[in-house]
């Protein structure tokens, strides 16, 4: 005792002395001082007006400084927290100035924003730095008159918790749809124009703010865009084509559209003085042609007959414009081609991706393609060549042959033709004696299967020697049918049911044959913020379009504080009449513009009659109102939702209208080899010429499951038989398993000795089967320490599994009479940190002298620490786990291990139950009938016959 | 009430999760699954650490009350779980808070300490794998040995031909060995799952 | 002294106290060991707040006010009664609830550690490697048959497959084994170069 207070007064102080350090240690004097320099906000060039980019200098390495905290405001006095860019304390900011670029739609107000206002942490009184933009309507009110703000809500909180809200504007009858900070994420983005404030604050590794740098100033403007990063061109002179393909600049969002110019009489040097100067280059240029860009997301390619009066050396630059202004490429001239070298005319097929919740899609161009990927030599005489290739194709498309023939260079014969009837990506080929295989190989490679054979699909590649990996390795190049494709990239695009554009989804190479679309379900609805309303003092507010009004609040009022957003959704597009409706999610307010626009259209028509003249511009009006109104009684959709009564059944019909509208494409597959030859595909339309629109299904059977439903159901069926069979009392024999007829000898060993016994359950929780199997297994070991009244120990690494093993241990002492010598201390709950675990178990392990220790579970590295340590006590250990990696540990160093299965067996052997037994004799028989069917499918396959091996899954 | 209840939720609710297997559809991959069953567990999650808390304070207390054994140890467990939940919930868990220093500069060194004893370890149990003298420990260590050396220039300087049979061990008897286990305990998981799943196994849920 | 170094000093002192584990059980160790389990069960205390707490149950339930999820709130809460000699069944709700997965096992280990395998088990058999895998596959798989004692021929077949798997664990010892001394040389590597080699 007296040596341990000692000890207890030792490492108190020492205890002390790391206090001390720690408090002596961040007293530094340098804190608070380093302030950032030089801070510059700047318009940021060439985008739409909603950016402005942050740049300081960064503090010297020394300082220790771990992050930048970016502040912004709209006022001096007021900068709320935007973002934080980390920095590594130990290497520092390599570069003399940071840079923060802040743009587009950001973080605004979120459900993690702080409830009020806050100011940010060790600030001094009357700082102006504020931690996130608070959940408060009245500021963010305030604010929207500085920014744009966009309302992301949740799918059924816009259609199910919208609330109906009028504005304080007395001149304004329209019904908003108003939603409160806990229904939606509101991001913000800045307006060019508007004067924003920021600062920067440096923060060390020892969380220590930095002064703020003072606060500057900065407007985002909209600007010219950049110049296109590329322009190609390409003659066809047999069909009298010009095509041109270009390349988007980095920044591209806002370029609305392109002009193609000849451009002639100048040199491209002389050009490039002048191609910036309106006035100086408006002599050189003759329009070509010109199309939408949809900000960079629209073809990058077009095609235009050749024009008359076109010399052979024309040059051509692109005009790249955007609201503001434009800008004019470097000159290209073309290539002088004929359609010969145009690339094969691409076909593809669109095609659902089976068993999956219906949003994936394939778009599929190609047959599969095979290539090689790798080469290993085997041995040092360089004979034998293992050759890995891979394998591109759907889920949906069969391959039942791989054929790889080899040919030496220079020769046209195969020495060798590899069969590959089961495909697991590599394969042995012999060199052939007296060749040096470092002057390569030539290989075709083709295939039979589903939709393709042998003779009309190759595919051929070169192998050659490669100095740097000292093997041969295939070169870029890649012969489809012949024709060298490794420059052909697929495009593929797509457009929705109501845009007649395409817009580009990905670029994919020659290696690939499909493309795998994502379709997701909606999950949030997207809206620009008309305006906010908030409540204060008994008045209604509301902020909108840069105007503020206030109003007595009405009786019946909402007190709550709403972003208003516009409650019009997209219902149906009318493919015949090209018309896009649109339907108030309030139904009652739907129906009132359904008999507003019967009104409008009858006063409008009554004006045209009554007019002396005809007026063009009201007479479209009325043909559009008319369209739509038409619409209102031939309109399937519509008629039927006109039917419907009640708020709840009206968005439910309108999500069930829309959303699946919202999710059809129709795709389109271009080839090119980006420098202007490019091919369409056909359009994809149905006999009728109508577009056909693709959108994925959900799927009610996983098929690729089948199998396992029917060996789930086999099993299921053993399980029932010899349980029955048990419970009648049917013998059932189960054979010595060495580890467990030793559990009983390990629980006397334990009493006898007078110690406890320690029982780890491993660090799986109970997702892990094996901690399921060791519950099984304490079951017995407790009843037996119990009935012994022996002391066990059960330290859980899993806190949902501490209180099913107390359960199990209370109830296994009540079960043979002893519920007095429970004790729930002794099953306690340690940590789920690993070595954590390790370390305090292995302390209980010395202290507590442990007799017996059971490790049985799901256990990694942590093991071996603790086996030995039980070895080092003398304790008898068992232990058994499925983990493969951990069985030598145990096996080593435990008296009995229970190898993989044998674990899962063990409480059912132990238990002896009917119940229990006739399970494991189940799974004994299915044993059998997976030994019976591995032999049969091995020699079956041996004889490429591969349907038994086909019939299982592959993943 | 008191058993047959979560039973029945344990066996409807398994039936349901084997559904869900089977049937893609998104009425269970999202209905079922990601609107109800993860935002249900994940509600029911944050009681479960309070409860592995409550435990280990309870056995602390327990044992410092009653002096057991080493109990002024107990002392430095509170100290330790004390100062880092303060330190998390007062200065917050951002790098460079005490919350973040403690785990790094205490927690990590010593985790990582305790897992590099394991070189010593493995020592030791080969040794006790060499004097067991049985013939199975001798097949083990010898193969641990060629594996083990194969990957050291030393091994190759002892025999060329030492990687191309630690090669061959890893991918024909190792890999046979882990597929027949691997099999073996996926039909270990099929009937234990099953066995809860049907009833047959309940002592999860304890006596009455 | 810099920070850094205090820092890898006290980083330093218990990597030593848990070297001292070596040597014998002390009371340096005893102090470490709780100090460990203690900061262990601190940090993901505060760490499930934060992103369990935080983010599940307070944001949902207080802030978005999804009142449904009180139930299951409810039923978590459940877990507390351990403590009440009582109530203590009302704990199985929850736990009833975190079985429940245990239906999507039976099949998912069906499908990815049965069949999957079993395909892979039935590759052609082209070479001798190939047929010693498929030998040593089905002798161990035999190797856990429990119905059949393993005596006569029966037993010296099945005891291939023991052969086997003492080789194959063999294998899997000697992997790790260099992989474990790299981390020992990590830890002497930062006692020599972060700590010593800055003092002196």
């Amino acid at each position: 005792m007296r040596l341990s207070n000692r000890l207890l007064k030792l490492t108190l102080l020492l205890a002390f002395a790391v206090a001390l350090g720690l408090s002596v240690a961040s007293k530094d004097p340098a804190s608070g001082r380093n302030v950032v320099e030089d801070l510059r906000v700047e318009d940021i060039p060439s985008d739409n007006g909603d950016g402005l980019v942050v740049s300081w200098k960064p503090l010297h390495r020394s300082k220790r400084i771990i992050e930048y905290r970016i502040y912004r405001g709209v006022h001096p006095d007021t900068l709320f927290f935007t973002q934080a860019v980390p920095v590594n304390p130990n290497v520092g900011f390599a570069g003399d100035r940071m840079y923060f670029y802040d743009s587009g739609f950001g973080e605004f107000i979120d459900i993690t924003s702080p409830g009020k206002l806050k100011q940010e942490k060790q600030q001094k009184p009357g700082s102006p730095l504020y931690r996130k933009i608070p959940r408060d309507m009245e500021l963010a009110a305030r604010l929207s008159e500085s920014y744009d703000i966009y309302a992301s809500v949740e799918r059924s909180a816009f259609y199910k918790r919208a609330k109906k809200v009028y504005s304080a504007n007395e001149a304004d009858s329209t019904a908003y749809a108003g939603f409160q900070f806990r229904h939606q994420n509101l991001l913000a983005s800045m307006r060019p124009g508007v004067t924003y404030y920021y600062s920067v604050v440096a923060v060390d590794e020892r969380s220590r703010f930095q002064d703020p740098a003072p606060v500057v100033s900065g407007s985002p403007f909209p600007n010219a865009p950049e110049e296109a990063a590329a322009l190609y061109g390409v003659w066809l002179d047999d069909t009298r084509e010009l095509r041109f393909e270009w390349e988007y600049p980095m920044v591209k969002d806002n370029i609305m559209q392109y002009q193609i110019h000849m451009v002639s009489g100048i040199d491209a040097d002389a050009w490039e003085n002048v191609k910036d100067n309106p006035d100086q280059r408006s002599a050189y240029l003759r329009p070509i042609t010109s199309g939408p860009a949809g900000g960079g997301a629209l073809p990058a390619y077009t095609a235009v007959p050749m024009p008359d009066g076109i010399p052979a050396n024309a040059q051509f630059a692109i005009e790249l414009m955007n609201r503001v202004g434009s800008a004019f490429s470097s000159l290209a001239a073309p290539r002088m081609l004929d359609s010969t070298h145009l690339p094969e005319k691409p076909t593809f097929y669109v095609e659902d991706k089976p068993n999956d919740k219906g949003d994936r899609l394939s778009v599929i161009w190609d047959h599969p393609i095979v290539f090689v990927t790798k080469t290993t030599s085997l041995d040092r005489n360089n004979s034998r060549l293992q050759v890995n290739y891979q394998l591109n194709k759907t889920d949906t498309q069969d391959v039942k042959n791989l054929y790889f023939e080899f040919t030496k260079m220079g020769e046209n014969k195969p020495f060798t033709t590899i069969k590959e009837y089961y495909q697991d990506m590599s394969f042995i080929i012999n060199v052939p004696k007296g060749y040096d295989y470092r002057k390569g190989f030539k290989v075709r490679i083709t295939m039979e299967g589903q939709k393709v054979d042998r003779k009309s699909y190759t595919l051929e590649q070169e192998l050659r020697w490669d100095e740097s990996m000292m093997t041969l390795m295939p070169g870029k190049e890649l012969w489809r049918n012949g024709v060298e494709v490794s420059k052909i990239q697929n495009v593929v695009f797509r457009r929705g049911i109501t845009s007649p554009m395409y817009v580009m989804m990905k670029r994919n190479t020659c290696f690939d044959n499909n493309l795998d679309v994502n379709v997701p379900y909606p999950s949030t609805v997207g809206k620009l913020v008309s305006g906010f309303s908030f409540v204060k003092d008994g008045n209604l507010h509301t902020y909108m379009n840069g105007e503020r009004h206030m109003r007595k609040l009405k009786a019946g009022e909402s007190r709550s504080g709403y972003a208003l957003v516009s409650p019009e959704v997209s219902f149906t597009y009318d493919a015949e009449t090209g018309t896009q409706l649109s339907f108030n999610i309030f139904r009652d307010e739907a129906f009132k513009q359904v008999e507003n626009d019967k009104k409008e259209l009858a006063t409008l028509k009554s004006q045209i009659a009554k007019a002396d003249s005809p007026d063009p511009q009201l007479q479209a009006q009325v043909d559009a109102l008319e369209t739509q109104v038409k619409l209102y009684d031939t309109n399937e959709n519509v008629i039927e939702a006109l039917k419907i009564k009640g708020q709840r059944a009206w968005t439910r019909f309108i999500t069930k209208i829309r959303e699946p509208e919202s999710r059809q494409h129709n795709y389109k597959v271009v080839k090119t080899d980006t420098r202007g030859l490019f091919v369409e595909a056909d359009l994809d339309v149905n006999e009728e010429g109508e577009p056909n629109f693709h959108f994925p299904i959900s799927n009610w059977f996983a098929k690729d499951k089948f199998v396992t439903l029917i060996a789930v159901i086999v099993y299921g069926a053993l399980v029932v038989t010899f349980v029955t069979l048990a419970k009648r009392g049917k013998q059932l024999y189960i054979r010595p398993i060495a580890g467990l007829d030793e559990i009983d000898n390990a629980v006397g060993r334990a009493t006898e000795m007078g110690r406890p016994m320690l029982y780890c359950m491993g660090h799986g929780g109970l997702s892990d089967v094996a901690t399921l199997a060791s519950m099984s297994i304490i079951t017995q070991v407790a009843k037996k320490a119990a009935e012994y009244d022996t002391k066990m120990i059960v330290p859980c690494y899993d806190y949902i599994v501490l209180p099913i093993v107390q359960e199990i241990v209370r109830e296994a002492h009540y079960s043979v009479g002893r519920p007095d010598t429970y004790d729930k201390n002794n099953i306690f709950y340690l940590t789920n940190s690993q070595f954590a675990y390790v370390a305090a178990v292995n302390g209980i392990m010395i202290r507590e002298k442990m007799a017996t220790n059971f490790f049985l579970g799901y256990f990694s590295a942590e093991a071996l620490l603790m086996t030995e340590t039980g070895n080092t006590v003398g304790a008898v250990q068992i232990a058994g786990t499925d983990s493969v990696t951990q069985i030598p540990f145990f096996i080593t160093t435990c008296d009995y291990t229970l190898i993989g299965e044998e674990l899962y067996a063990a409480g059912a052997y132990l238990n002896r139950e009917p119940m229990l037994l006739g399970t494991l004799k189940a799974q004994d028989y299915f044993k059998i009938i997976i030994v019976f069917l591995v032999v049969v499918g091995s020699l079956l396959s041996s004889l490429q016959v591969m349907t038994l091996l086909n019939i299982l899954p592959t993943k | 009430m008191k058993k047959t209840i979560p039973l029945m939720i344990v066996i409807c609710g398994g039936i349901l999760w084997l559904l869900w297997v089977f049937v893609p559809h998104t009425i269970m991959a999202d209905g079922f699954y990601s609107k109800f069953y993860l935002p249900w567990a994940r509600a029911m999650a944050p009681f479960a650490i309070i409860l592995g808390i409550f435990s280990l304070s309870m056995m602390h207390t327990a044992k410092i009350r009653r002096r057991a054994p080493k109990w002024q140890y107990s002392y430095f467990f509170f100290a330790g779980f004390i100062a880092t939940s303060l330190a998390g919930f007062i200065g917050g868990t951002q790098k460079g808070g005490l919350y973040m220093w403690m785990f790094e500069n205490m927690a990590m060194p010593m985790s990582a300490t305790m897992f590099s004893l394991l070189a010593f370890y493995m020592a030791s149990a080969a040794y006790k794998a060499f004097r067991a003298r049985s013939a199975e420990a001798t097949v083990l260590l010898a193969a641990a040995i060629v594996v083990m050396l194969a990957q050291v220039p030393l091994g190759v300087k002892i025999s060329k031909h030492l990687p191309t049979i630690s090669q061959w061990i890893l991918d024909v008897p190792n890999l046979a060995a882990k597929r027949g286990i691997m099999l073996g305990v996926g039909l270990g998981s099929v009937a234990t799952t099953l066995k809860i799943m049907l009833g047959i196994e309940r002592s999860y849920l304890g006596g009455d | 002294m810099s920070f850094e170094l205090f820092s890898n000093l006290v980083g330093a002192f218990f990597t030593l106290a848990i070297f001292s584990f070596l040597y014998k059980d002390n009371p340096l160790y005893q102090m470490s060991e709780q100090l460990l389990v203690g900061i262990s069960l601190g940090y993901s205390f505060v760490l499930s707040y934060e992103r369990v707490f935080i983010p599940f149950f307070w944001q949902p339930i207080i802030l978005k006010q999804q009142f449904i999820l009180i139930i299951p709130a409810i039923i978590g809460a459940f877990y507390l009664f351990r403590f009440s000699r009582k109530l203590s069944w009302l704990s199985r709700y929850p736990i009833a609830f975190s079985m429940m997965g245990t239906g999507a096992s039976v099949a998912l280990a069906m499908h990815s550690s049965i069949l999957v395998q079993m395909r892979q088990a039935m590759i052609p058999i082209e070479n001798f490697n190939l047929f010693l895998i498929f030998l040593g596959t089905i002798t161990v798989l035999l190797y856990f048959f429990f119905s059949k004692a393993h005596t006569g021929v029966y037993g010296k077949f099945v005891s291939i497959g023991k052969w086997f798997m003492m080789v194959g664990f063999g294998a899997s010892f000697g992997l790790t084994v260099m992989a474990r001394i790299s981390l020992l040389i990590g830890r002497i590597q930062f006692l020599v170069n972060d700590v010593f080699a800055k003092i002196f």
